[in-house]
């Protein structure tokens, strides 16, 4: 990526926020960055240093169930037209929402600064959330019958 | 922290140390080392679907044997570790147990329903694993894991072979390093020999005396540290006590390292969470340092802080804590759960600021005389590493 593109860090709860931003500001000094941090969170001291922009969401914590407010939040990414949008979890929920950002660039950042490419539109990435429930369904029901079908013998219960 | 000071340490004691890390791929900060260690280091990486039991202790095993320790001591870790520690039979064993990962496969706390567990999985395996399941069992059917939980399915530990590897992998240690004499107790009978060996401090990071200017409200401070929105660290019991106090009085706020900065009201306050560096200044704004928790805290590092910056401590009495605040000495101990004894142990330190500063210099001497990470480090480590050798 080259300098002078609008980038966006979207905070989660974890250690490496600081580490993330500062590694993004070395990868890409010229960029202007926007941090996204959780309403009444400290984080947005610490994003104030190093990021060009703060921006404070709605929620503290986003769940698929209140539409309204995630239909909010993606409607102002939307709006902001950012060049890259970056995450720091590889999750199936961040992904969703860095494919819903409208940003071309999307990845993940780790602690150590690395930078992993997010891949997939929002139907594949809707795709593998269905497939990952679904398979989180049956794993569970195989532990589950392990749990009350095959007790360890020797113990009191 | 407690793995790079003792590390550090034994280095400089010389000793020839080597770290081995295991680090999945791409996730967050699992396994990553971000700063310059002073000793050598090796990373072992995992892709995310490569880290299985079987591939962690052979991948582990093959990166020891490549060093060829003397001994090893086996550190963080939940569900796997008795897959490594089995994969390094080989070699003389140290484990080191943080919280009760041998007692509780549900999360390692041994804390359910608003107290303290009374089941142990060693004894009573089959319930624990249903308690646990139940409790892993949302991220497992969203296939979206935390660590802990992907350790709990990595490591099959709702299987019943589980059971029957702890305990061998245990067995097979010469010994154990663990924060207190709880910890002793449930596993004494199955490692040859086992260590109450406490955490540290580096008491020369912590500014004493306190700076009386440092203080941005004529209140006094009364501060809880930690992770205060986790129910069994008792925030709760803390707000109660201070409705109590605050009957009478109005001369004191109470701050607590809480993420959600919203629930700021009336005399309480959320601070959000700090660094550590931030965490010095602020016990440096606190007054009076308490730890209300409801479960066995193993240690209490934050015990062990706030006595290294001069402050006095109220603790409940559980777990490693209650050996490391001398009652009536370095702060008071009250019963756990009871809101009106903290009340009480606030009230005299709250009325009295030439207690506090006596017992928060006295604090202060204890940390640095008996748990500052040189002294630890040539206090417990050597009997050990005897025992290893031999």
């Amino acid at each position: 990526m080259t300098s002078g593109k609008r980038m966006a860090v979207f905070y989660s709860a974890g250690a490496h926020f600081t580490r993330a931003l500062e590694a993004l500001r070395a990868q890409e000094p010229g960029a202007h960055i926007t941090a996204i941090v959780p309403r009444g969170h400290p984080a947005a001291d610490v994003a104030r240093g190093v990021a060009d922009r703060v921006e404070i969401t709605e929620c503290p914590v986003y769940s698929p169930r209140d539409w309204a407010a995630c239909f909010r939040l993606v409607r102002g990414m939307r709006a902001a037209r950012y060049d890259g949008f970056f995450v720091l979890y590889d999750s199936p929920r961040l992904k969703m929402l860095a494919a819903l950002s409208g940003a071309r660039a999307r990845a993940f950042l780790t602690a150590s600064g690395e930078c992993f490419p997010l891949a997939g539109g929002v139907a594949s990435v809707s795709f593998s959330l269905a497939l990952c429930r679904l398979w989180g369904f049956f794993a569970y029901a195989g532990m589950w019958l392990a749990v009350r079908c095959l007790p360890v013998r020797g113990g009191k219960a | 922290m407690d793995v790079c000071h003792v590390a550090r340490l034994l280095r400089e004691a010389g000793h020839d140390v080597h770290l081995f890390v295991p680090r999945i791929e791409r996730s967050g900060d699992r396994g990553c080392i971000s700063e310059e260690l002073p000793f050598p280091f090796t990373s072992i990486p995992f892709a995310r679907r490569d880290f299985t039991r079987d591939r962690v202790a052979a991948r582990v095993r093959e990166a020891v044997d490549a060093y060829r320790p003397e001994g090893v001591f086996v550190c963080n870790g939940a569900y796997l570790k008795p897959y490594v520690l089995r994969a390094l039979a080989r070699y003389p064993l140290a484990v080191r147990l943080y919280a009760y990962e041998a007692v509780c496969i549900r999360d390692m706390m041994r804390f359910l329903n608003g107290a303290p567990c009374p089941l142990n999985y060693l004894e009573t395996p089959n319930k624990c694993r249903r308690c646990a399941l139940r409790f892993h069992g949302p991220q497992i059917r969203q296939w979206r894991f935390q660590s802990t939980t992907h350790e709990f399915v990595a490591g099959r530990a709702y299987m019943p072979e589980y059971h029957r590897v702890l305990r061998e992998a245990l067995a097979g240690c010469r010994t154990a390093l663990v924060s207190n004499d709880l910890m002793r107790d449930q596993i004494a009978g199955l490692v040859p020999s086992v260590h109450v060996v406490p955490g540290g401090v580096t008491v020369s990071e912590f500014a004493y005396p306190p700076n009386a200017e440092s203080s941005k409200t004529n209140k006094k401070i009364v501060l809880m540290c930690g992770r205060a929105e986790d129910p069994m660290k008792g925030l709760g019991l803390l707000r109660e006590a201070g409705e109590l106090l605050g009957q009478d009085r109005d001369d004191f706020e109470i701050w607590a390292t809480h993420p959600d900065l919203s629930q700021s009201h009336g005399r309480y306050r959320a601070v959000g969470w700090r660094t550590p560096g931030q965490m010095r200044e602020l016990y440096q704004q606190a007054d009076i340092c308490v730890i209300p928790s409801l479960w066995e805290e193993p240690f209490g590092l934050v015990a062990l802080e706030a006595m290294a910056s001069g402050k006095p401590v109220c603790a409940a009495c559980v777990g490693g804590v209650q050996h490391i605040v001398r009652h009536g000495q370095t702060g008071f101990l009250f019963e756990r759960g009871n809101a009106a004894a903290l009340a009480q142990c606030l009230e005299l330190l709250l009325d009295s600021p030439a207690l506090c500063a006596e017992m928060g210099a006295a604090g202060r001497r204890i940390a640095a005389e008996e748990y500052d990470w040189g002294r630890v480090v040539a206090q417990y480590y050597p009997p050990i590493l005897e025992e290893l050798r031999a």
